[in-house]
């Protein structure tokens, strides 16, 4: 079986060090940046300092993340080129058979391909370097988030590859069955229960399991547990979050201060 | 904090549980109760579990799934627990530690003390320093991803300081021999490893009683040969009482001190190994079928029986052999005697056929550096039971894929009835080859039974009345048809393998594709179902090609063996011949048959006039028999 | 009247309604904080999970629609938007006890950041937004009755919040009060009809299967309907 590339995979890179907390800030910056530009330029930059961060600071090869990620490199590539040719704009940058391609709308449509990609490749680096059990770790020990929830979490974390693996296989299975598609509205809505049910049949039928697994070895005796090498904050990571924050402040502020604005006037889509 | 509520009526001892309890105790880290390996709270006896007259119902159900049961077990003891599914073997277990019926609430009758501790009155996780559990699925209760992490879990719920934690937890690993395996990740482990590290997890609290509920049932023969060394070391030498439900008794029979035989919710035997495995018994299966218990024994026991009946004696209970060896010490005690010889049935030989199926060196990998799939060529025929074999991750289930056109098919390499499978569509590779997933469930896509036989006629344009008519009778053939209005879901794991069988079968596909069918069953109802699959070849001379790693079946039922190792078929022939070859199968991680060893050592001993191997406990009945009546 | 104050007064009447659950099951239950058994978490944590795995492709088609169809695009999405809003009603039908629909959710959320939403860590708090309103829906009855109605109320409170700050992550908010009201009303309804349609088929198909043994639901199922159940043993 193929790993899937949303997966944490250990490893010694600089973002595999950092506390689960400090890169949850740096995804969450990341996002607010990238929703908040609709500038090309800022959009380049921001890709390009998020491709860097995963090529050298949490050391995932090209190959990998073009693997974890080709589908939406397609998908982007997609809006980037409908967006340009469909968009209004004034300014003519070039003709493409013919057909006007303006500025403004390539601009804008760069900056929104490229915002998705941004997100998703952020996701990618920040879920590839940190482990769900420090994750939730550290939700306990620097959020006090009460380790019952917590856990919720982890085994949310834990089960994610385990149930997409179950699709594909289901997806598979089910083909061999050959496919009969159902009429009207509420025959669609019922035909995600063919996939539904299976996959909650099964991972219900392991939940039971999974609990007498936990409480059998003692959980939720106590009120509170002790953490075998919990995450903590490091320099590194207090750094970190300064940088992204004052990124997003700062971009914010300029926007406010109409310092930066978007050169795309058009009603956006 | 009392979760229990004692029922009104009657000032019966029943109460019923309900299972929303929420917070358990409100004690803090700082009161935890000091606990020095388990030895607390056991009775002086050294009664590890005292169960008298327990009867529990499930919430939601009507009939009790223990009835009457009681049941000592004392310190230091193997227990192995048998029985037909839905016997309520697997509920026993669970009432171990309080699971049943704190966490899946019912009503509970009777007294239960298990380590000195009344069920009824102690959460579940209190029971975490006396008893631990391990289930059958790894990916179920592997709870961490990391190894260490994971052996870590339960001392770190128990609020044990670092230093002690770190001490027990490699204490444990280096127990189940995992010491260098700390920093793995649990998704890189083999099945045997990840069961080993689910039995150092709990063995970290140093519990004095595990109970394993069929640990082995998803592992290959070598996976299972690991679990089953490291319980026996630890009975033997740490003196821990082990309570395991498991149907690979081949493996087990000798290593356990006791034997509790279960049927329909009460405890029909509990005595040694070897009573139990002396006299034939009948018990019920979840259907009510008669079961005969004999299909649980070794297949040495019943070999021991079979050879006692030809020579017209009985077995002493002491007699009974439980390993290869004491079957063939058996032999010269007892084929001195002249003995009653009975024709075995001869075995048809099967009428011609044409060629099926043929794979002309292919070879499959998603990554160039590490192929799955290495140049396999083979043929299939029709009417044939074919078993494919090799250990877990040797190619198996991708080769299996291939032939339904799930994994995508290398032009010109796979030719169905001389169609290259690579240009077929997937309606018109269905219509031929059928695909029985490893778990039925993945395969169910309506409501009803009858419905979900009927789908696959349905989506191919059959008229009604001949979708009526061919439900109606695969329904018959798999025993099924009283279920027809049942949700598919709702049945019993053998019941919905049966389904999804049903499913294949009523389109009448010329090769049908098993992945690991008799996974988690019985050897009843892996007999079931092979005798299903025996009969759909004869009916309609479909070949079956099975993923198994039960060596007996093959033995039994397969015409032929195709044995993969590492992509590539390292074996092709008749099931008796693979067997001859050692080096092959220690290098593929397989057992022969019990049957077959045995017989194999006799014809060494030279002194049965030429006896050959053999695969059946009754061909080698005969051959002694000849043989014993060629020396008179 | 802009868009910003028509969003305002949702999210006042969200807040309202969420207010006026809350007094009512403190009058009548007095629990308003029922804790979870482990069982429950499992539960809520693998309902939401799935959801969020199967939904996350269609926040992919979401995003198709929003580029090849324009300003419809929008629309079009928030008309399959219900099937992110299942885990909600789901859980609180199985488990019926408050918090229930904003945990499976919240999980739903998770989940699709793990599995490559487009929209990335934003559906985590959509997730938890989505779940709280229909937790509020059964809270109304006071985790008490369940009814298809119900569950059509709880499906349909569902986006209420959530849609405001979707509306300005997609730019959608320049399109005028008449469109974003649309928008609102096609997803309320869609959640109702997707609740309508998949909660209790679902739920009941599990209690059936016999995996749901120890929550509410399965102790709500009478025994004489589930007589001859395999034990599971």
């Amino acid at each position: 079986m193929r790993r899937n590339a949303f997966q944490f995979r250990s490893g010694r890179s600089l973002f595999h060090r950092l506390d689960p907390l400090s890169k949850l800030a740096w995804l969450l910056g990341v996002s607010l940046l990238a929703f908040g530009a609709y500038i090309a330029w800022i959009q380049i930059a921001i890709a390009l300092a998020i491709l860097g961060t995963a090529l050298f600071l949490a050391r995932l090869s090209p190959f990998e993340i073009v693997r974890g990620t080709w589908l939406f490199i397609i998908a982007c590539l997609g809006f980037f080129v409908v967006q340009s040719l469909t968009l209004p704009g004034k300014t003519i940058a070039f003709h493409v058979l013919s057909m006007p391609i303006y500025a403004e709308s390539a601009d804008y449509a760069l900056a929104s391909a490229l915002r998705i990609y941004t997100i998703i490749l952020s996701s990618m680096v920040f879920v590839r370097t940190t482990d769900p059990r420090d994750l939730a770790v550290a939700l306990v020990t620097q959020m006090r988030v009460p380790y019952r929830i917590a856990y919720a979490f982890f085994i949310a974390l834990r089960i994610v590859p385990t149930i997409e693996e179950e699709i594909k296989i289901i997806r598979s299975a089910q083909a061999v069955r050959g496919v009969a598609r159902k009429r009207g509205i509420a025959g669609r809505i019922l035909e995600t229960k063919r996939y539904a049910m299976p996959l909650l049949v099964g991972s219900l039928r392991r939940a039971s399991m999974m609990v007498m697994s936990m409480e059998g070895r003692a959980f939720g005796a106590y009120p509170q547990r002790t953490f075998v090498d919990a995450p903590r904050m490091s320099a590194t990571g207090i750094a970190l979050m300064i940088l992204t924050l004052a990124a997003v402040i700062g971009w914010y502020t300029s926007l406010a201060l109409g310092l930066v604005h978007s050169v795309y006037v058009f009603a956006p889509n | 904090m009392s979760v229990a509520s004692f029922q009104a009526d009657g000032g019966a001892f029943a109460r019923t549980f309900h299972s929303d309890s929420p917070e358990l105790d409100q004690n803090d880290c700082s009161s935890a109760y000091d606990d020095s390996g388990g030895e607390i709270g056991i009775s002086p006896a050294g009664r590890v579990v005292d169960l008298s007259r327990i009867t529990y119902t499930y919430e939601s159900e009507a009939l009790p799934v223990l009835h009457d049961v009681s049941l000592t077990v004392e310190r230091g003891e193997f227990v192995l627990i048998l029985g037909p599914s839905g016997c309520g073997k697997s509920t026993l277990l669970h009432l171990m530690n309080g699971s049943v019926p704190h966490l899946m609430g019912g009503t509970l009758k009777g007294s239960a003390t298990i380590c000195g501790k009344v069920v009824a009155d102690t959460k579940v996780p209190d029971f975490a320093t006396d008893v631990g559990m391990v289930f059958q699925d790894p990916d179920a209760q592997i709870i961490n991803t990391r190894v260490r992490d994971e052996v870590c879990f339960g001392l770190e719920n128990l609020c044990k300081p670092v230093d002690e934690i770190m001490k027990r937890q490699a204490e444990a690993l280096e127990f189940v021999g995992l010491s260098d395996l700390g920093d793995r990740s649990i998704f890189e482990l083999s099945g045997g490893q990840k069961q080993r590290v689910s039995i150092a997890a709990v063995l970290a609290a140093r519990p004095s009683l595990l109970v394993l509920d069929e640990p082995t049932a998803n592992l290959d023969p070598a996976g299972m040969a690991e679990v089953f060394a490291v319980l026996a070391r630890l009975n033997r030498e740490h003196g821990t009482t082990i309570i395991m439900v498991e149907h690979r008794v081949d493996e087990l029979a000798d290593k356990v001190s006791r034997v509790v035989m279960m049927d329909r919710g009460t405890i029909v035997f509990d005595g040694s190994p070897r009573a139990a495995f002396s006299s034939r018994k009948v018990v019920h299966s979840e259907e009510a079928n008669v079961v005969p218990t004999a299909s649980w024994f070794p297949q040495v026991s019943e070999f021991g029986m079979d050879l006692a009946q030809a020579a017209n004696t009985q077995l002493r209970t002491a007699q009974v052999p439980l390993s290869v060896e004491e079957a063939v010490a058996l032999c010269s005690t007892l084929s001195a005697a002249p003995m009653q010889r009975e024709i075995p049935p001869e075995t048809q030989a099967r009428r011609a056929t044409e060629p099926l199926l043929s794979i002309r060196s292919l070879s499959f990998g998603y990554d160039r550096r590490a192929p799955i799939l290495k140049d396999v060529n083979f043929e299939l025929e029709s009417n044939r039971i074919v078993a494919l074999l090799g250990r877990n991750g040797s190619g198996k289930t991708t080769l299996a894929r291939m032939l339904v056109g799930i994994n995508e098919t290398p032009a010109g390499v796979i030719h169905l009835g001389g169609k290259d499978i690579s240009k077929l569509g997937a309606r018109e590779i269905a219509a031929e080859v059928g695909y029985v997933f490893q778990n039925p469930d993945h395969q169910f896509v309506t409501d009803q039974v009858d419905e979900e036989v009927a789908y696959g006629l349905r989506v191919r344009g059959f008229a009604d009345s001949e979708v009526a008519r061919r439900v109606e009778d695969v329904l018959s053939v798999v025993d099924l048809a009283r279920y027809r209005h049942r949700s598919p879901f709702s049945l019993s794991l053998g019941e919905r393998r049966r389904l999804s069988v049903a499913t294949m079968m009523v389109l009448e596909p010329r090769l049908l594709v098993l992945d690991e069918p008799t996974i988690g069953q019985d050897h009843e109802r892996a007999q079931q179902l092979m005798g299903l699959m025996a009969r759909l070849r004869e009916r309609y001379s479909t070949t079956i090609l099975m993923i198994t790693h039960d060596v007996r079946l093959v033995a039994e039922w397969a015409d032929r063996a195709l044995v993969l190792r590492s992509g590539e078929i390292a074996f092709d022939g008749a099931p008796i011949e693979l067997f001859a070859q050692s080096a092959l199968l220690q290098s593929t991680g397989l057992l022969p048959p019990p049957i077959y060893e045995v017989s194999r050592r006799l014809s060494e001993l030279g002194s049965n006039g030429g006896l050959k191997p053999v695969l059946s406990s009754q061909a080698l009945v005969a051959a002694l028999a000849a043989a014993s009546q060629g020396r008179v | 009247m802009s868009v910003g104050l028509i969003y305002l007064i949702v999210a006042a009447i969200a807040v309202a309604l969420a207010a006026f659950a809350y007094l009512k099951n403190r009058n009548h239950a007095g629990k308003i904080f029922v804790a979870f058994t482990l069982l429950e978490i499992v539960i809520m944590a693998i309902i939401g999970v799935i959801n969020g795995v199967l939904g996350t492709p269609n926040a992919m088609i979401g995003r198709f629609f929003m580029t090849f169809s324009g300003s419809y695009g929008f629309l079009a999405f928030a008309a399959i938007c219900g099937g992110f809003y299942i885990a909600g009603p789901l859980c609180g039908y199985i488990i019926r006890k408050p918090g229930a629909a904003t945990i499976a959710e919240t999980m739903n959320g998770v989940a699709q950041v793990l599995s490559g939403n487009p929209n990335g860590v934003m559906v985590l708090g959509a997730g938890f937004l989505q779940g709280f309103m229909s937790d509020i829906g059964f809270a109304f009855y006071g985790y008490k009755k369940w009814t298809l109605s119900v569950l059509a109320l709880s499906g349909a409170l569902a986006p209420l919040l959530q849609q405001i700050p979707e509306v300005y992550f997609f730019g959608v908010g320049d399109m005028g009060i008449s469109y974003n009201l649309l928008a609102l009303i096609i997803r309320m309804v869609s959640g109702a009809v997707y609740a309508i349609i998949l909660v209790r088929p679902i739920a009941h198909g599990l209690a059936k299967a016999g995996v749901l043994r120890g929550t509410a639901i399965a102790k709500d199922m009478a025994p004489a309907t589930v007589v001859n159940q395999p034990t599971g043993a």
